[in-house]
């Protein structure tokens, strides 16, 4: 279970978010641009501390600001998948999902599973996007994350490898009972893939079951 | 006609230039990296060399590096001899004159690296030195390169700070923009041209490469 109070101070408003996502669950982040999505989930990976709060995953603290204790984001078992794809350019798409994982075995299983094993000498320019995206996905996957992190994954792809690709991400998810958090502007998206979802609007989650303390909702109840 | 110095200075110029290189990467990724006081103090200090007068850099290392400055005390009790004067001298002041010649390009390169890449190394478990040998460097090769060109050429050409420190030691200091210098004072105008048109020739062909690198570099980027 990641578990998480996270307070952020920003220019124009203060994120203020409260989450929990059991392994083998999918939330679902949204929230109009600048909301403090990418905040959120910044501060998860341990790319930006929080101002306050807690960052817990199972019985380990990931950030507690009262004991001023703060993972790096190599000490936590993350895997971030970012907004656009960053895939090292300079090296090819095997030796990207290679690059924290030091098990060749691991690697062919994963370039397999995400069906890029042909790919494996290219370099990142020289795939498409949809595959890119595959990539980095495997990359993440390669370390061994306990959670998944992923910052509008899909965004820049088109609808059919979107949909096809978000078909995939469930099944990964399912079998290696990962804690999955994503950020998404898309409503197909959230209501396709949530177990848990949240709603930010200005640095606060404004869904209402939030206020009475429960922190997630069922998908079938996602606003349109 | 004795070609001496011009061996010289390329030889001053190629080892200067690997230690230089060897300094100035981790030094530009601290200055571009990491957030530190004084970074901006720093940062002028790598470039003073750039606008202070070759002479007046030259005479400061004299002081540090005689026989009763700082530096020039240190090696002598590590290695029993004087620092002035000497080919040794003559490399760390080279160093020190080119040293806003190798670290700018490799600045401008590092800036250029999306910090995305370096957060997801960081993600993906590399410590800052693995970040620095998997990410950074790999991704500013036209930067490394440009660097050395640079470094290299301007210390081909150097002649105030290392008459300055090495005066002009026929096969230990005097390299070849002194030697020209030497020739042209004692009227020997033909040796001087021909010393100058290899420094001219070797200085437009470094200038070639430089361009041709970051047109390559920004191609890639």
């Amino acid at each position: 279970m990641l578990e998480a109070h996270i307070i952020k101070k920003r220019d124009r408003f203060t994120v203020d978010v409260r989450l929990r996502c059991p392994a083998g669950d999918l939330l679902v982040l949204t929230g109009p641009s600048g909301s403090g999505k990418t905040t959120v989930i910044r501060a998860l990976a341990g790319l930006e501390p929080p101002d306050a709060g807690y960052i817990r995953f199972r019985e380990r603290y990931w950030f507690k600001a009262t004991d001023r204790l703060l993972l790096k984001a190599r000490q936590r078992r993350v895997g971030y998948v970012f907004q656009e794809h960053t895939l090292f350019p300079h090296l090819t798409v095997e030796k990207n999902v290679a690059y924290g994982c030091r098990d060749p075995q691991r690697v062919a299983e994963l370039l397999a599973m995400l069906r890029i094993r042909h790919l494996a000498a290219s370099r990142p320019h020289e795939i498409s996007g949809g595959e890119r995206q595959r990539a980095a996905l495997a990359q993440a996957l390669a370390t061994g994350p306990e959670v998944l992190l992923l910052d509008e994954p899909f965004s820049a792809l088109d609808n059919q490898t979107r949909h096809r690709l978000r078909m995939e991400l469930k099944r990964l998810q399912e079998r290696l009972q990962l804690a999955v958090i994503m950020v998404t502007h898309d409503p197909d998206e959230a209501r396709q893939l949530a177990d848990h979802h949240i709603i930010l609007r200005r640095g606060a989650a404004t869904e209402p079951d939030l206020k009475k303390g429960r922190l997630s909702m069922l998908p079938g109840s996602l606003p349109a | 006609m004795d070609l001496t110095p011009l061996f010289l200075s390329a030889k001053l110029s190629l080892i200067s230039t690997t230690i230089l290189l060897l300094l100035a990467m981790p030094l530009a990724a601290l200055l571009v990296f990491v957030r530190f006081p004084g970074r901006f103090l720093a940062d002028s200090l790598v470039n003073l060399p750039l606008v202070l007068p070759p002479t007046v850099l030259g005479f400061y290392l004299l002081v540090i590096m005689g026989p009763d400055g700082p530096v020039g005390r240190a090696w002598a009790a590590v290695s029993g001899s004087t620092m002035v004067f000497t080919f040794g001298g003559i490399v760390l002041a080279a160093m020190v004159h080119s040293l806003p010649f190798a670290v700018q390009p490799l600045k401008t390169a590092f800036e250029k690296i999306d910090r995305r890449l370096l957060e997801m190394a960081d993600v993906l478990g590399s410590s800052p030195t693995a970040v620095f040998f998997r990410v950074i460097l790999p991704n500013a090769t036209g930067g490394i390169a440009a660097s050395a060109v640079l470094a290299f050429a301007h210390t081909m050409g150097e002649f105030g700070v290392i008459l300055m420190v090495g005066g002009s030691i026929p096969g230990r200091t005097r390299v070849a923009s002194i030697a020209i210098y030497e020739y042209v004072e004692a009227m020997r105008y033909r040796e001087a041209a021909i010393l100058s048109l290899i420094l001219v020739t070797i200085s437009y062909s470094v200038l070639l490469l430089v361009n041709h690198l970051n047109r390559r570099s920004s191609q890639h980027a």
